[in-house]
């Protein structure tokens, strides 16, 4: 992997992703964008780490979930503001959303995350386990756990696609 | 919940995997129905421009058809020479018409010499 050292390239590189993670993390489109400016602009203030894209990945995705961690605690502070009112993805209906997001919801911290961190931005295990401070043998555990506990959480919003048709979903997330 | 089904999602994530662990998870119903949920799952977790889209690489410029290119010339040739013409004609009918004959008069006086 080639080293990235400069932020316009850092910000080209992992915009998009770290939007998605930001959008499904505090489940709002309009906050994500402000959340993803906070991690460029805490980025900006320190020296990027001279690392492979990969590892770099991993560094940058820990400064968004410290973002979003210091969202949620801001949150829970306002406890009037819930993640009832969140933006519906064009693809998916606003139900599912909304009961995606509520299953989220009651995921573990960092489980979540990581979910999160694999499903919205495409991390692999190691990135993810570089974002999160874990091996990746754990990053695994908990991603498989939280499928797990999502699919129980959702089955009753499972079901009805199942006799629907949809494609395999491809790895790309840039 | 068969905690050898983790070999599932390390398939689903294109992360390394035993194949002979996957076979034997895939063997049982059980693993088979997990990993369409988990499929399920991340289509509806992820956003629609991510979600099942296979993103067609970065489009070549493609050529436009000649035929096109030589349509557009003609059309834009006529309406040139269209414009051309009415500005002509509209400079042509404020100016004079080009004489087409020579009149010759006569004086219909006669210069009287002496009188003053």
């Amino acid at each position: 992997m080639t080293p990235v050292s400069n932020a316009e390239k850092l910000v080209a590189l992992y915009q998009g992703r770290l939007h998605r993670y930001l959008g499904r993390a505090c489940g709002e489109t309009e906050l994500a964008r402000d959340l993803t400016q906070e991690v460029f602009l805490r980025v900006s203030r320190v020296a990027i780490p001279v690392a492979s894209e990969n590892q770099l990945a991993g560094w940058l995705f820990r400064i968004a979930r410290n973002v979003a961690l210091d969202h949620y605690r801001q949150r829970s502070r306002r406890p009037e503001e819930t993640l009832d009112g969140v933006d519906s993805a064009k693809g998916a209906s606003q139900e599912m959303t909304a009961a995606l997001n509520q299953a989220l919801s009651l995921l573990p911290h960092l489980d979540r995350d990581v979910f999160l961190l694999r499903e919205m931005s495409g991390l692999s295990y190691d990135e993810i386990a570089t974002a999160c401070e874990l091996t990746a043998d754990a990053v695994r555990n908990r991603i498989h756990r939280a499928r797990v506990q999502l699919r129980e959480v959702l089955a009753s919003s499972l079901t009805p696609l199942r006799t629907s048709r949809i494609r395999r979903t491809a790895s790309r997330y840039e | 919940m068969n905690s050898n089904h983790e070999v599932i999602s390390a398939f689903l994530d294109d992360e390394p995997f035993e194949p002979q662990a996957l076979a034997d998870a895939l063997a049982d119903p059980a693993g088979r129905d997990l990993l369409i949920d988990f499929v399920l799952l991340r289509h509806v977790a992820q956003p629609p421009e991510t979600a099942g889209v296979v993103t067609p690489a970065p489009a070549a410029r493609r050529k436009r058809p000649l035929y096109l290119v030589a349509a557009a010339a003609v059309v834009v040739a006529l309406l040139g020479g269209y414009q051309l013409g009415q500005r002509q004609a509209a400079d042509a009918s404020l100016r004079p018409p080009a004489a087409t004959r020579v009149v010759q008069s006569e004086p219909v006086w006669q210069e009287v010499g002496g009188v003053r």
